[in-house]
């Protein structure tokens, strides 16, 4: 029971983490603070990526209606908006659920939360929802269920919302519509994941059952623009227009969430025209879809870190010196050519940080590829000739050829690697959940978002998902320092001096950030109006054309 | 004849336990506590100390392996781990979409292989039997999930005919849909059975028309054709319902892999994802509810041909092929 | 013929010496049937022909000018050319030196997991029809149960508590796949025991083992090869569908399954990909279904329809 807690505790942090992205600003500066009904018919403007360019045509009419059909690989497992782990998962949350706000780069975008103020010593935090907003069931929402929410939380071990370090955020009703939160010591990544929450309803998760099982993950009763219709099982998830929404009504009459577990079996759907959009992850499709007028291609980064890490509790790897043996040995470009190489595609990364987090150093030369030493270190600690257990994601994009890539690299200098790629769910359980140190070394991803504690997860020691890690006491210090610093220079100060200190404990290997690469039929709009993965932050951009 | 039911069922008895053994063992190896299979959605903690009580997870392995038959009998499988649904439930959604490929599958290799098997009897070592023949060796060996691939490329791609993955299209809820998308997983999951039967069939057309009957048919004048459809048929019709029996774990396995092929939405995907997700109550509840189908299948196939043939008191088929 | 105890291996000889003349009547007529019916058989000349071929591909597959496992990003997904016949997969390794190589891999278990089904279901077969009685009636029910439960997916869940290699491939592929070759052997040694070297062996008091293995096996040779063959074709099968379904070997060594599986995600835009392992696989089984159709009906003219 407690291992189950602490294993949903930690995908709540997940969770909460993959909403927080927030990067590059939307092309007009809208969804403003008023929460009035105009989003809908401002979205007309925005504009094609460079990719999609020509297609779209300023003289076109916006269509009321139709469906917008996006394939899944896989079932999702609850509707439940707190409980989520994966970024097509997020993509249906999105559609049910309302974040309070979203802080970018440049803007703040409000959802639920009509405004937001912060108190000057950085402790007090008011928010203010917006009037007149209802559940999918016609019930209002108000401050009551924000504070219910976070009472269910804490008492539920979810902290990651409700806490910080471990100590109490208190949440009080001010009047119906607003909400004080006093927190317990200076936070400064709190606003973006306070603002990435998505409220539940009270009226309906106060039925005394755990949170996490509650048959009420199954009805999705939320605040989002589009409201659950039916869910076929393991095939499709189909959501309606929500005629109460209080931003407005969505283009689409529906949304459906079709699962197509195999790739080929999407493009296949997606040619014949029964799927609106789908992704891609190859250069040939790349270039086959950009140079077809049909369609419309459209990348932004995904920022997420794909790296290579070594198993703290493996008694193989408490070496230092084999850890740095290892980053001397591997070539980051070679595997970034072998696994990826299409810049529209993936970007070789050697930082800890994605291209879109603040403070983000381009010039950052990582771990330097040094054949001689590493054979020679290798030789010095008896390694050459060893065997060593990786595991990987295989369900994620370009994981297990990365794996392939550094068995094939350290195969020169007589290392065996063996591979065991895994599905997530399985995967999970090994890399993060367990500590028997019966693999020695792995390769996955991790989200970043544009605050440069959203990494706080992967890296800071005592968290559930880093026993596995060499996160170290100084690296610890070091995010605390950051998360209490409020000015900003001296802040990504903070954050360059963890990132060395990261790779100074031989911790992790980052090798690539990918793009997210959509291909939608012609006549889909605004799948670009924010760019942001998860995709679709907001569901009332989306249109369709003549 | 009860007797002979009643003892063909008794026979079932053992193979229901080992299954059960080996379920048990699945949900016994798998890492993690056990109770956390059974703890349903809306439990309180005090509601799920009762449940380790009662589920004897406090006590040794036979009591365990006791408290879990009880739990099952009384048809709770358990909870996902992933989705925390109910694994009976989860599995009765799914069997209607698997029995009814199986079952269309079934019917079109009996269709198919009974007109082709007579047609290569009766014209032995003339040309059409010589293709027909080629070609079943072409269907027993021709791997079922390539041959998925290839028509989904042919079919759904190149001449876009057919629906290529799914059971249903989306917004529309007709019978014809369905049947549109079940077109090519059938007709995949068919081809090994029809070439067996086929070659069955011909084989056993082919020894018929050896028999004395048949002369005696033929003397008193007989037309061929009905010597073929009134006699030989007949007598080559019964030996079919044990063969589907024999090849009813080909039809199961077929079917899983085939779903996956497809993406049909039935116990195999069902299964498969939650293989890969390592979800052990519903690997479990899958692999005893694919057990309990092809034992039920078995039972039913050999009680018909005991039924159809009364000579048959009991046993047969085991030793066939 | 002497009869003390304990009995040499001379004894043994000398009984044996005394069986040979007909022993070799039964050997010779089928061996002849066989050359008769292999002459006769055009397709089954040319399935020895193509099974010939691909094994001594899969045993040359080293003197490809390629390395199976060299990644080569410049040329990921080529088309076939003169330099990659088959072209070349995603991470740019040669298409054929990897089907070559995955044919090993095929072949390998196949025969190796045949060697272990053969093995057991002799064994377990013989015994149970040399011991008979109440012992065969619980080993026969014994099979029946095993046979009632879907191998394919016991070999799946069994694999997700193991990492794949050749050798847990081989040998669970192997563990599955023993009963038939049980059965056949089983209902032959039923009819031998009461032969009359047989029953003069006992009489002798030679052991039962010792009947078991020099007596009653290499008289079931031609029903064993011919229920191996068969097996050979299946568990090649087997273990292509395991591969396809991500649960054979783990990378980065080739499989028919695993190459099909990898072929799935390209499949739109590099149909060959997945037409040239899918065409190894078939014509691989499909051989070997011919020869072992054509092993039995001139082994086994009893069986033969």
């Amino acid at each position: 029971m407690q291992s189950m807690k602490k294993i949903l505790s930690t995908l709540l942090v997940l969770g909460l983490l993959l909403l927080s992205a927030c990067q590059t600003a939307s092309d007009q500066p809208e969804a403003g603070s008023s929460g009035s009904s105009d989003a809908s018919s401002s979205v007309s403007e925005s504009s094609a990526s460079e990719s999609g360019a020509g297609a779209q045509d300023a003289a076109e009419t916006k269509l009321d209606g139709g469906t917008f059909v996006v394939p899944l690989s896989a079932d999702i497992n609850s509707l439940n908006p707190v409980i989520n782990e994966s970024k097509s998962v997020e993509m249906v949350m999105r559609a049910l659920y309302d974040p309070l706000f979203v802080i970018a780069a440049d803007e703040t975008r409000y959802y639920l939360a009509e405004s937001y103020t912060v108190s000057e010593d950085g402790l007090t935090i008011t928010v203010k929802l917006n009037n007149n907003m209802f559940w999918h069931d016609g019930v209002p929402i108000t401050a009551d269920d924000l504070v219910f929410d976070f009472e269910l939380l804490w008492e539920e071990d979810m902290q990651s919302t409700t806490g910080i370090n471990g100590e109490r955020i208190l949440c009080e009703k001010i009047d119906d519509l607003t909400v004080q939160l006093t927190l317990p010591e200076v936070s400064a990544s709190y606003l973006s994941t306070l603002g990435n929450f998505k409220m539940f309803p009270k009226h309906r998760y106060d039925n005394g059952e755990p949170f996490r099982t509650t048959l009420e993950n199954e009805n999705g009763i939320g605040s989002g623009p589009y409201k659950l219709a039916n869910w076929n099982r393991g095939s499709s998830l189909e959501l309606v227009r929500f005629d109460e929404y209080y931003r407005g009504t969505p283009n689409f009459d529906g949304v459906v969430f079709q699962v197509m577990p195999e790739a080929s079996a999407q493009e296949v759907a997606f040619q014949r025209g029964e799927l609106s959009l789908f992704e891609v992850s190859d250069s040939l499709k790349y270039d086959k879809y950009s140079s077809d007028d049909n369609y419309n291609v459209y990348t932004f980064p995904d920022n997420r870190v794909s790296y290579f890490t070594f198993n703290a509790n493996s008694e193989k790897m408490q070496d230092i010196r084999l850890r740095q043996a290892f980053t001397y040995a591997l070539d980051r470009s070679a595997i970034y050519a072998a696994a990826a190489g299409d810049e529209n595609l993936a970007k070789e990364n050697p930082s800890i940080y994605g291209p879109q987090t603040e403070g983000f150093d381009p010039d950052f030369a990582g771990y330097q590829h040094d054949a001689e030493k590493a054979a020679q270190l290798f030789e010095e600690l008896g390694a050459t000739g060893q065997t060593y257990r990786l595991v990987c994601d295989a369900s994620h994009l370009y994981l297990e050829n990365i794996a392939v890539a550094i068995q094939s690299q350290l195969a020169e200098y007589g290392i065996t690697v063996e591979v065991s790629a895994l599905d997530s769910q399985g995967f999970n359980n090994t890399f993060f959940y367990t500590t028997e140190g019966d693999w020695d070394l792995a390769v996955n991803v991790y989200p970043v978002k544009t605050d440069p504690n959203s990494i706080a997860f992967m890296y800071k020691q005592g968290g559930f998902l880093t026993q596995n890690l060499f996160a170290s006491d100084e690296a610890l210090a070091l995010f605390n320092e950051g998360d209490q610093t409020l000015d900003p220079d001296a802040r990504l100060a903070v954050y360059a001096e963890l990132q060395d200190q990261i790779m100074e404990d031989y911790c992790v290997y980052p090798i690539l950030t990918s793009n997210a690469c959509f291909v939608t039929q012609k006549n889909i709009r605004g799948v670009d109006a924010i760019k942001v993965i998860p995709a679709f932050e907001d569901y009332l951009k989306l249109y369709m054309v003549e | 004849m009860g007797k002979f039911i009643f003892h063909r069922v008794l026979q079932t008895i053992p193979v229901i336990i080992l299954v059960a053994f080996f379920s048990f063992a699945i949900i016994e190896l798998a890492p993690g506590d056990v109770l956390m299979h059974y703890i349903q959605p809306n439990m309180t903690n005090e509601e799920i100390e009762l449940l380790r009580e009662e589920l004897g997870l406090n006590d040794g392995l036979f009591e365990k392996f006791f408290g879990w038959a009880k739990s099952v009998l009384s048809g709770n499988l358990g909870y996902s781990q992933i989705n925390h649904r109910s694994v009976a439930v989860q599995i009765a959604e799914r069997i209607p979409a698997t029995v009814g490929l199986m079952g269309a599958s079934l019917l079109l290799s009996i269709v198919v292989s009974v007109p082709l098997g007579l047609l290569c009897g009766t014209h032995k070592n003339r040309p059409i039997d010589q293709i027909v023949s080629t070609l079943s060796y072409v269907g027993i060996s021709v791997p079922s999930f390539w041959l998925g691939m290839v028509l989904i490329i042919v079919f759904s791609q190149m001449l876009d005919l057919l629906p290529s993955m799914g059971m249903r299209t989306l917004g529309v809820d007709s019978v014809w849909d369905v049947i549109q998308h079940g077109i090519l997983p059938t007709i995949v999951l068919s081809t090994g059975n029809t070439a067996v039967f086929t070659r069955y069939i011909r084989a056993s057309t082919i020894a018929q028309l050896e028999e004395e009957y048949v002369d005696t048919a033929r003397a008193k004048g007989a037309s061929p054709r009905r010597i073929v459809y009134g006699h030989v048929m007949k007598n080559c019709l019964l030996p079919i319902i044990t063969l589907i029996g024999l090849n009813l774990s080909n039809l199961v396995t077929g079917s899983f892999i085939v779903e996956s092929v497809f993406s049909w939405p039935g116990m195999g995907t069902l299964g498969m994802s939650a293989i890969n997700a390592r979800d052990y109550p519903v690997i479990m509840g899958f692999t005893m509810m694919s057990c309990l189908m092809l034992i039920l299948g078995n039972l039913i196939a050999d009680i018909l041909y005991g039924v159809c043939d009364p000579r048959i008191k009991q046993g047969v088929g085991s030793d066939a092929d | 013929m002497r009869t003390e105890t304990p009995y040499t291996p001379e004894d043994f000889q000398f009984v044996r010496e005394n069986q040979a003349p007909d022993d070799r009547s039964y050997a010779r007529s089928p061996l002849q049937n066989l050359k008769q019916s292999f002459r006769a058989n055009p397709m089954a000349k040319a399935a020895l022909f193509l099974l010939l071929l691909l094994l001594l591909s899969a045993l040359l597959a080293p003197l490809s000018p390629y390395d199976p496992y060299e990644l080569d990003p410049q040329n990921k997904l080529a088309l076939p050319s003169a330099q990659h016949p088959f072209g070349t997969d995603d991470m740019g390794r040669d298409y054929l030196t990897r089907a070559l190589y995955g044919g090993r891999v095929s072949l390998v278990v196949g025969l190796f997991s045949v060697c272990i089904s053969t093995t057991v279901g002799t064994l377990y077969g013989t015994v149970s029809g040399y011991i008979g009685g109440r012992v065969d009636i619980y080993m026969m029910r014994l099979i029946d149960i095993v046979v009632s439960v879907p191998g394919f997916l016991l070999i799946v869940v069994i694999n997700t508590f193991f990492t794949p290699s050749i050798l847990t491939l081989v040998l669970v592929i192997g563990m599955f796949t023993w009963q038939g070759v049980a059965r056949i052997t089983r209902a032959e040694t039923l009819s031998l025991k009461k032969r009359d070297f047989v029953l003069a062996a006992r009489a002798l008091g030679v052991g039962h083992l010792r009947i078991i293995v020099r007596h009653i096996v290499p008289n079931l040779v031609n029903q064993i090869l011919v229920a191996a063959s068969v097996s050979v074709a299946n568990a090649i099968m087997l273990e292509s569908s395991l591969s396809f379904l991500g649960y054979g070997i783990s990378v980065p060594m080739a499989s028919w399954g695993g190459m099909l599986q990898n072929a799935q995600t390209y499949i739109l835009d590099r149909p060959l990909m997945a037409v040239f392992p899918g065409i190894f696989i078939l014509l691989t089984i499909l051989s070997l279904n011919i020869l072992s159709d054509m092993l039995r009906d001139a082994l086994n003219p009893k069986l033969n329809q």
